[in-house]
C-alpha cells in the first residue's frame, strides 16, 4: 500500500497518468464525431437519391399516369436491393409495392421521415428493420413513398462505435502498464540513489550514486551530485589534513614556549627569558594570523577591496621595503618593470603576496654565491604578470606543487624560520584574483610567477 | 588620558580597564551602543575604544552617530575573531584606527596613546623637533645639532611619524601601516633594516640616541630621559 502510494506520487506516474486521461477523453471526443458526421453523411446520401427517384417517378406518372404508375413500382420493387416502395390510396390501403406493414400515420404528412421508423418487408423476416422515407402525394390523393432501410449504416455506425471502444480499451490498458513500468524505473532509481546517499550522510564520502550509463536525466543528477561529493570529500580530506599539519607543526613551538616559561620559574628575574617567551608567542600568533588569512582568502569572507590599480608602483613600493633587507644580506635585489599594466585587485594582498615571495627569496636565494632576486612586472598575451625569481637551490620538480599547500616545507629549510605558509597565501591570493601561481626553475634557483587574468 | 571603553564582552573589558588604569589612563567602561553614545556625549573623551559588535546599536552605528553630531574624539575600532576584517567600512564609519581581535595589549596600548596625541597636537607646524633634532616638513630634510641630514622620501615619512609620535611606542604594523599604507603584520624584519638605516643617519655621529628600541614591541623615538610611559 505504502509502495503503492508511493508509486502514485512520482512526478513521472503523475505525468503518465493525466496524459492517458487527456489522451482518452480526446479519443472518445474523436471517434464521437467520426460516427456522427459518418452517420450524417450516409442519411444524406439516401436523401439525396430518394429525392432523385421520387421526381422520376412523378414525372413519369404525370405523363402516363395511375396505370403506369404502379407496374412502374411494382417492377422497381422487384430489383435486387430495392429501395422501399409504396403506393396506397388516400385513406392509407396499400395498393402496391414492397412494403408489406407499416405504421399509417407516416403516409398522411408529405415529405420527410426523418427519424427511422420500424416497418415489414415482403419476404423479409426481420421485425427489426428501420428505414427513413420521403412520402408524396400524387394528384388523385395516391401516397407515393419512396425509402431505404438504414440498418447498413446502423451497422457501420455499430463496428465503428465497437472499434473505438476496442482500442480506447487497449490504449488505456497500455497507459496503465507504462504508468506502472515508467514509475517503477524511476522509483528504483531514486531509491537507489536514497540508499547511496544515506550511507553518504552516515559518513562514508567514498560512496557515489550508482549510474547506469544511459546518459538520461537521472544518470546527469547523479554525475553532477557526484561532482558535489567529490568537493566536499576534498575538502573533509582537506581539513583533516590540515588540522593534522596545524597540530603538528604548532606542538613544536608550544613545547618550546612551555619549557622556556618553566627555565622562567627557576630565574624569575632574567628578562630576556620572558622577552623569548613574548617572541615565541608572537610568532605562534603570527602562524595564526597567516592561517586565518588564507582561510578568509580562500572563502572569500575577507571583503576585499577589488580596485582598478597600477601594477608597477605596488612593485615599486614593496621593492623600495625590501631594498635595505638585501643589501644587508649583500644580495642583489633588482626591479625590472617591461611593461605598465593595470588590474582589477587588492593592492593589500598583491603587496602581501609579493612580500612573502621576497621573503621566502631572501631566505632560500642567501646560499647563491653571488645572490640575485629579480622582481619582473611584464605582460603575457595581454595578462599582467609578476614574478620573482632567485638563484638560490630552489625547489625540486617533483615538490612544486607540494611547497604552495599549507605546512608543507622542504627538509632542507625546516631549520630556517618560517612557517610553511608562505606559498600557500601567495596561492590563495591568487586565485582569489582568479589568477595563477606558476613554479618553474630558474636554473638555478627558484621563479615563482603570478600571472592575473587580462583585463578587458 | 580619559578613555571610554564601550565593550561587551565583561572580562576583555575588565582586562583593559585594569591595564589601562595600570598605564596611567583614566577609564570608563559601558557595555552596550546606547549607553556608549550617551556617555560620549554627555563626557569629553580623549579616546574611545569601540567594539564592532555591541548589544542594542552595534558600532559602527554609533560611531557615525557621534560623527553626526559633531563629535571629534579620536576613535579606536575592534572587531572579533572570525569576523570579516573589514577595514575600510570601520575606518568609513568614522574610526581613525582599527584593530582585529586578538590583539597583542601592547599594541592596542600604543594605538590607543598616539590617537589620544593625534588629537591634541594636530599640529601643522613647518617644524618638528625633537631634543637636538629638528624635521623641516616643508623642505623635507632633518637637522640634529645643526648638522643637516639628508633623508631619502620614505626615510622621511618613517623620522616624521615617529617624531610626531614622540615619547611614544610605535610597533612594527603601525609603522608599515602608516609609512608605507600596508595593512599586515610583517613577518619579517624589513622594518627593522629601515630603522636601522635611519638610526645610522640620526643617531650615529651624536652621544645621545633618540631612537630607542623597544623589545619585542617596537620603536620609540626620544629624550632617553624623557620616557613617557
Amino acid at each position: 500500500m505504502n509502495r503503492l502510494r508511493q508509486l502514485l506520487s512520482t512526478t513521472a506516474v503523475r505525468l503518465t497518468l493525466i496524459y492517458t486521461i487527456l489522451f482518452g477523453i480526446l479519443a472518445v471526443g474523436v471517434v464521437a464525431y467520426v460516427s456522427y458526421n459518418t452517420g450524417r453523411l450516409i442519411i444524406s446520401q439516401i436523401q439525396s437519391t430518394v429525392d432523385e427517384e421520387i421526381a422520376q417517378i412523378a414525372r413519369q406518372s404525370r405523363r402516363g399516369g395511375v396505370r403506369q404508375l404502379i407496374p412502374m413500382i411494382e417492377r422497381r420493387s422487384r430489383q435486387p436491393g430495392a429501395n422501399l416502395y409504396l403506393v396506397a390510396d388516400a385513406s392509407g390501403r396499400i395498393i402496391a409495392g414492397n412494403v408489406r406493414d407499416l405504421d399509417r400515420e407516416i403516409l398522411l404528412k408529405e415529405g420527410w421521415q426523418v427519424p427511422p421508423f420500424d416497418y415489414l418487408r415482403y419476404g423479409d423476416a426481420d421485425p427489426e428493420s428501420k428505414a427513413i422515407a420521403k412520402v408524396f402525394i400524387l394528384p388523385g390523393g395516391l401516397r407515393l413513398l419512396v425509402g431505404r432501410d438504414i440498418g447498413d449504416a446502423e451497422r457501420f455506425r455499430h463496428i465503428v462505435g465497437r472499434a473505438s471502444t476496442f482500442s480506447l480499451f487497449i490504449m488505456v490498458l497500455t497507459g496503465l502498464v507504462l504508468w506502472f513500468l515508467v514509475g517503477r524505473r524511476a522509483l528504483k532509481h531514486i531509491d537507489s540513489v536514497s540508499r547511496s546517499s544515506q550511507r553518504i550522510i552516515d559518513g562514508d564520502l567514498s560512496q557515489r550514486l550508482p549510474l547506469s550509463g544511459s546518459g538520461d536525466e537521472f544518470d546527469r543528477l547523479s554525475s553532477s551530485l557526484n561532482g558535489l561529493i567529490e568537493r566536499v570529500e576534498k575538502l573533509n580530506t582537506g581539513v583533516s589534513v590540515m588540522s593534522d599539519s596545524i597540530a603538528h607543526d604548532l606542538k613544536t613551538p608550544l613545547t618550546r614556549l612551555r619549557n622556556r616559561a618553566e627555565a622562567a620559574l627557576d630565574k624569575p628575574h632574567d628578562e630576556s627569558v620572558i622577552q623569548d617567551i613574548i617572541a615565541d608567542a608572537d610568532g605562534l600568533i603570527n602562524t595564526f594570523n597567516a592561517l586565518l588569512m588564507i582561510s578568509q582568502v580562500e572563502t572569500g569572507a575577507r571583503a576585499v577591496q577589488f580596485e582598478q590599480h597600477q601594477l608597477a608602483p605596488i612593485l615599486r613600493d614593496v621593492h623600495e621595503l625590501f631594498e635595505p633587507s638585501a643589501e644587508e644580506l649583500d644580495i642583489e635585489l633588482v626591479l625590472d618593470i617591461d611593461a605598465e599594466p593595470t588590474a582589477h585587485c587588492s593592492r593589500e594582498l598583491i603587496a602581501q603576496a609579493l612580500t612573502n615571495l621576497l621573503d621566502n627569496a631572501l631566505k632560500y636565494g642567501l646560499s647563491a654565491d653571488q645572490p640575485k632576486i629579480e622582481i619582473r612586472l611584464f605582460e603575457q598575451k595581454g595578462a599582467p604578470c609578476i614574478s620573482v625569481c632567485d638563484n638560490g637551490p630552489g625547489v625540486p620538480e617533483d615538490q612544486k606543487q607540494a611547497v604552495t599547500e599549507r605546512f608543507v616545507r622542504l627538509d632542507a629549510s625546516r631549520t630556517k624560520p618560517g612557517s610553511g605558509l608562505g606559498l600557500a597565501l601567495v596561492k590563495a591570493v591568487a586565485s582569489l584574483h582568479s589568477g595563477k601561481l606558476d613554479l618553474s626553475d630558474n636554473q638555478p634557483g627558484l621563479c615563482a610567477e603570478i600571472c592575473l587574468p587580462r583585463t578587458a | 588620558m580619559n578613555i571610554l571603553i564601550v565593550e561587551d564582552d565583561q572580562q576583555l573589558a575588565e582586562q583593559l580597564v585594569a591595564s589601562l588604569n595600570e598605564n596611567g589612563h583614566q577609564t570608563v567602561h559601558v557595555s552596550d551602543g546606547e549607553a556608549g553614545e550617551q556617555q560620549a556625549t554627555q563626557m569629553a573623551y580623549d579616546v574611545m575604544i569601540v567594539d564592532r559588535m555591541l548589544p542594542k546599536q552595534d558600532g559602527l552605528t554609533m560611531i557615525s552617530n557621534l560623527r553626526q553630531a559633531g563629535m571629534k574624539t579620536p576613535v579606536l575600532i575592534l572587531s572579533a575573531l572570525g569576523q570579516v576584517d573589514d577595514r575600510v567600512t570601520g575606518l568609513r564609519a568614522g574610526g581613525d584606527d582599527y584593530l582585529s581581535k586578538p590583539y597583542a595589549f601592547s599594541e592596542l596600548l600604543a594605538r590607543v596613546e598616539i590617537l589620544g596625541r593625534r588629537a591634541e597636537s594636530q599640529s601643522t607646524d613647518t617644524t618638528v623637533t625633537v631634543a637636538d633634532l629638528s624635521l623641516d616638513r616643508i623642505g623635507h630634510s632633518a637637522e640634529r645639532a645643526g648638522q643637516k641630514i639628508t633623508l631619502q622620501p620614505r626615510e622621511y615619512r618613517l623620522l616624521e611619524y615617529l617624531m610626531r609620535n614622540e615619547g611614544r611606542l610605535v610597533t612594527r604594523t603601525m609603522l608599515l601601516e602608516h609609512v608605507w599604507d600596508l595593512h599586515f603584520d610583517p613577518q619579517t624584519n624589513v622594518i627593522d633594516v629601515h630603522i636601522s638605516r635611519l638610526r645610522a643617519k640620526i643617531d650615529k655621529d651624536f652621544d645621545t640616541a633618540l631612537l630607542q628600541t623597544v623589545r619585542g614591541r617596537g620603536y620609540r623615538l626620544a629624550q632617553p630621559d624623557d620616557v613617557s610611559e
